[in-house]
């Protein structure tokens, strides 16, 4: 029987059910204390680390262009791109890579797909959730897509925690379906020469994968201190690195209200 | 473990009449009803809710709003009192020159009698100034992406929950993010906007009864914080 240590307290921070979700789960690899902050206590982020606006954009073209035509009609994606005020070489070439490796004509396919998957027993139950890039279903496989717009961080994508919830959520989806399983990273960025090793676990890597999320909430509720990791090389990336108790790159926020309070204040 | 008070009526909230349609139906369904489920109150809202109770606070009577009047919350944690330093210092640089009065009005839901529902949400600040104009500050911690600060739906909504109170006179919204120091001022008349906005109200709560109506689960991303897992079929083994 597993034992479900709970710190004093927690009943108050935690909701009944934790919920994990890729990000969730990397950042509390990544740092506790952001954990907190980010996914338990939603504190407003105090710092930009770089602008997401265009990967969010590369998403939505490639959702818009496969739910309209396919990636193989040079006509249709550059008429996309052009809506989307972004027809260059830049988004052109990332649109070339794609389509060397998309299974477009190869099976059925949907984008944007939100999956959930709960852990009842043993405890500490869990929610997972995850929003797929796209799925396509072809030669047996349920093929899932992530694709990524910058540098590439992992030689497997088995690696990647983030990957770990897809992986979880996916198999699912996946089993109901019987299919096997692969998740695939497609780097899209020019600067990346090869996508990391595809991973296709099998059951014993999806048992270990379930065992690893429990122990995770596990340690969650047991948590007493939120510890940062305060490692500068982390901490300099961190959206909450100027008022982060424990922080190794502490600064000033970059809320405006901040200058606006402030100017207000020298001329009363 | 799904109780719902008996003499309430069904509960509609701004998120409810925006997206009924996308919604998970079971969930739909019983947060309409008003079942309980496992909620529990969560720690996101905290700042936020500080900020306007202290700021309710300072307007128990008719006068400016002053930085003692926002105490750090010593509860809260540390990066939690930051933000509310922050926040409140936004509301004293935004607000600081406006005197007004706190009124009483039902913050968190208003009864719809011939709706037969009870629409809720938070409405923000109601206040009147000096010369007895009401004025509603609703009030923002960090506004995600390039989002409005307010939308048609939510400003329908507070056209209705404010209707009662303002009357026929000129009502002031004030929309602001206290972090970003970002507001949006407009005069809207109540009065007129009421019946448009009821229209669209009422046939919104007529999506929400006919999708309630048919409460088939669906797992996704609004699993997350769902109140009604266990016993849900989506997630059976």
């Amino acid at each position: 029987m597993a034992t479900n240590v709970r710190a004093t307290g927690r009943d108050q921070l935690l909701p009944q059910i934790v919920t994990l979700t890729p990000t969730a789960y990397d950042t509390w690899k990544r740092c506790p204390r952001e954990y907190l902050l980010s996914h338990v206590l939603g504190v407003p982020t105090s710092d930009e680390i770089r602008p997401t606006d265009h990967g969010l954009l590369l998403h939505e073209l490639l959702r818009v262009v496969h739910e309209q035509g396919t990636c193989r009609d040079l006509d249709h994606v550059r008429d996309v791109l052009a809506g989307h005020g972004v027809d260059d070489q830049h988004f052109g070439g990332m649109f070339e890579r794609h389509a060397r490796r998309c299974p477009t004509d190869a099976g059925v396919g949907a984008h944007e797909v939100d999956l959930a998957r709960f852990h009842r027993m043993p405890a500490p139950m869990f929610m997972v959730t995850a929003r797929i890039d796209a799925i396509w279903v072809h030669d047996g496989f349920l093929d899932a897509r992530d694709y990524k717009s910058g540098a590439r961080w992992y030689e497997r994508v088995a690696d990647d925690p983030r990957a770990r919830i897809q992986a979880f959520v996916l198999d699912q989806y996946a089993q109901r379906r019987q299919l096997r399983l692969r998740l695939r990273y497609e780097h899209l960025a020019a600067e990346v020469d090869d996508d990391p090793e595809p991973f296709e676990p099998d059951d014993d890597d999806l048992v270990a994968i379930e065992e690893e999320l429990r122990v995770m909430v596990a340690e969650l509720w047991a948590v007493e201190e939120w510890n940062g990791v305060a490692d500068a090389a982390v901490c300099s990336w961190c959206r909450f690195r100027s008022i982060c108790t424990d922080s190794a790159a502490a600064g000033e926020p970059g809320w405006p209200v901040l200058a606006l309070a402030e100017s207000n204040e020298r001329d009363t | 473990m799904e109780s719902a008070e008996e003499d309430e009526l069904p509960r509609v909230t701004l998120a409810h009449l925006r997206g009924a349609e996308t919604m998970c139906r079971r969930r739909l369904a019983r947060e309409h009803a008003g079942l309980r489920g496992r909620w529990s109150p969560s720690p996101r809202y905290a700042v936020g809710n500080r900020v306007v109770e202290d700021a309710r606070v300072a307007h128990a009577e008719l006068r400016t709003p002053h930085a003692r009047d926002f105490p750090t919350p010593t509860d809260l944690f540390p990066e939690q009192q930051a933000v509310y330093r922050a926040a409140a210092g936004g509301y004293v640089a935004l607000f600081g020159e406006r005197p007004a009065v706190a009124v009483t009005v039902d913050a968190w839901e208003t009864e719809l009698a011939e709706l037969e529902v009870r629409l809720v949400g938070s409405l923000g600040l109601a206040l009147e100034t000096a010369d007895g104009s009401p004025e509603l500050r609703s009030l923002r911690l960090g506004v995600a992406g390039n989002r409005p600060l307010i939308d048609d739906g939510e400003r329908r909504v507070l056209v209705v929950r404010s209707a009662a109170w303002v009357g026929v006179r000129p009502l002031r919204l004030v929309v602001a993010d206290l972090l970003a120091g970002a507001v949006v001022e407009e005069e809207l008349d109540v009065a007129a906007a009421l019946p448009e906005a009821l229209e669209w109200v009422t046939a919104r709560v007529e999506v929400v009864r006919a999708r309630a109506a048919d409460p088939v689960p669906k797992a996704g991303a609004e699993c997350r914080g769902c109140p009604y897992v266990p016993g849900c079929r989506a997630h059976e083994a």
